[in-house]
């Protein structure tokens, strides 16, 4: 049986990056939720999304 | 009547010392009048700065508003971009919760349930962009992340 799926865009991707990154920089421990989604996108050697 | 030669000597002693008050006062002034000078084209930059983040911040913000994807994700990066400007930090980190707030509905509030009910995230591999330049292609298998893991945060 297939694992369940959730559906994310890409916006939802970068924004969920950018909190996780926000959280870093405030030196709080980022939402996992908010990681699990940011780990969606691929990223390149600068932290871009690929695209 | 000759002038006693000592008090010549006298009168021109004070003269001098007067003249050198007076420059070293002057020196003074022109100094204070500098920092002061300095001090207000630093307090003019310091303005010009916080003008900057200020108009930079309200445009990401209305990005952000707009009903365009990619006028939305636009706004993300702008903000991003300022996340490690001291000072902002905080700012955009609220200004994020509140796009967030309205990007990510279902999927974050489901993953935030699931992880408070189980203090696991749900075990789902993959996850599915959608859109239309999307880098990542449905089937893609995300590694899943222990929450717990230091990595991850």
């Amino acid at each position: 049986m297939s694992k369940p799926k959730i559906r994310v865009t890409r916006l939802q991707v970068e924004l969920a990056q950018a909190k996780v990154e926000a959280d870093r920089a405030l030196q709080r421990r980022p939402d996992p939720a908010l990681v699990k989604i940011a780990s969606a996108g691929r990223t390149d050697s600068s932290g871009r999304l690929a695209g | 009547m000759d002038t006693p030669l000592w008090v010549t000597v006298l009168v021109a002693a004070l003269t001098a010392a007067g003249g050198y008050a007076a420059a070293v006062r002057q020196a003074g002034i022109a100094a204070r009048q500098s920092e002061e000078d300095r001090e207000l084209a630093r307090l003019e930059r310091d303005d010009q700065r916080e003008q900057w983040f200020i108009a930079r911040i309200e445009g990401a913000w209305d990005l952000c508003r707009s009903p365009d994807e990619k006028d939305k994700r636009a706004g993300v990066r702008l903000l991003r971009a300022m996340i490690r400007e001291p000072g902002l930090t905080r700012l955009v980190s609220n200004i994020l919760d509140e796009v967030a707030q309205e990007e990510l509905g279902d999927e974050l509030r489901d993953l935030r349930d699931a992880y408070q009910r189980t203090g696991v995230l749900p075990d789902v591999d993959s996850i599915v962009m959608e859109g239309e330049d999307d880098g990542v292609q449905e089937g893609d298998h995300v590694q899943a992340q222990d929450p717990r893991d230091p990595a991850a945060g």
